[in-house]
């Protein structure tokens, strides 16, 4: 029964058959921008330690994280592009994405309340850091990160699928059905 | 009923703010913690458009409030070029000055060489090309988290008879055999 989940025909005909086509590209885009981060590492290893991809994806991302090594995630022995917190952020916002359809319904919660709550864990982690009762960790730096991504997701999926819909009107499985329903009937 | 407000005003106010975080050295760092500044912009923003409606307008939708952080966004990207220029020349790069010299006064033994790129990356921000590269950096961030900003900004203001939030509804379950 489990293995039915991640089996692709059932991936193909309930997950992406049925979802709407702006959750799709929602999807891509959150994947793209929690996978932009490792390549720079990558790419550097694989590649070569000083090739221009990699360096200009470093310079992209310190626009928006002060990228500082003791804070970071390392592959192959090089920092991610962002910090372990904004790592956490993007891991979350992807999850929080994918799982929006089946838990984000069950919540119901005011927007200020459960931007308060998706909040809390990463404030108290900083101000614990600050005040030096606990010192911050990677590992509670990713957490609170992921806590944060995963509601900002929950939040902000169904808005960014609203405001897509004008942009893209055309629903994936209904456009999939139609192509279907012309083949049968020639 | 009333057409909907104008959407200039309220952008061009959410990106003046986003322009001048972004751009007063010290306080340009709050953006180190996701664009918070950036995003701070795009909702704001949303708040002074939201200001702006009457019983008597429609109620304002998604799609109202990313163009409003879109717009946002635009002006804080040229706002805050200009403004860094302008810090640049007078005060020239104080942030960049400050950690060089803690970076000196640190007891860590860093090679001369780093001290001389380092110093050479403070030159070239004031060259034609990086100047460029720096607005088309600040341009696409500007509107992608003004975009996040706005949206943000819906979340909070949204009109309260609205329908609440409603994802995508969950995809079909097979029943066990």
């Amino acid at each position: 029964m489990l293995l039915r989940f991640f089996s692709p025909t059932f991936l193909i005909d309930t997950v992406v058959m049925k979802a709407s086509f702006p959750y799709i590209v929602l999807v891509c885009l959150a994947f793209i921008w929690c996978i932009a981060p490792v390549l720079p590492p990558m790419l550097a290893w694989h590649v070569s330690p000083a090739n221009p991809l990699s360096s200009q994806l470093y310079t992209w991302f310190s626009h928006i994280c002060h990228q500082v090594d003791s804070r970071s995630l390392h592959l192959f022995g090089m920092k991610l592009s962002v910090c372990a917190r904004c790592s956490g952020i993007y891991v979350g916002f992807f999850l929080g994405v994918v799982l929006s359809p089946f838990l984000s319904r069950r919540v119901s919660l005011s927007a200020i309340k459960w931007w308060a709550l998706a909040l809390l864990p990463m404030l108290i982690d900083i101000a614990l850091d600050v005040l030096g009762i606990h010192s911050s960790t990677i590992v509670t730096r990713v957490a609170t990160g992921v806590v944060f991504g995963v509601n900002a997701a929950f939040i902000l999926t169904p808005l960014i699928e609203e405001s897509l819909e004008k942009f893209i009107p055309m629903n994936w499985g209904q456009r999939k059905q139609g192509v279907f329903y012309e083949s049968q009937t020639r | 009923m009333n057409p909907k407000p104008d959407k200039k005003i309220p952008a061009l106010y959410g990106g003046i703010i986003m322009g001048l975080i972004s751009a007063i050295p010290f306080v340009n760092i709050i953006n180190c913690l996701c664009c918070t500044g950036i995003l701070l912009g795009g909702f704001l923003a949303v708040m002074f458009y939201k200001n702006n409606f009457t019983p008597g307008t429609p109620p304002f939708t998604a799609g109202d409030c990313l163009a409003v952080g879109a717009l946002a966004g635009i002006v804080g990207a040229v706002v805050d070029t200009v403004l860094s220029l302008m810090f640049l020349a007078i005060f020239g790069d104080v942030t960049q000055q400050y950690i060089l010299d803690l970076i000196r006064n640190m007891d860590i033994q860093v090679p001369e060489e780093f001290y001389e790129l380092f110093e050479e990356a403070m030159r070239q921000e004031m060259a034609g090309f990086a100047i460029i590269m720096n607005f088309f950096f600040a341009l696409i961030l500007d509107v992608l988290f003004g975009l996040l900003g706005g949206l943000i900004g819906y979340s909070v203001f949204k009109p309260k008879g609205q329908q609440p939030l409603q994802p995508s509804p969950p995809p079909f379950m097979p029943q066990a055999s």
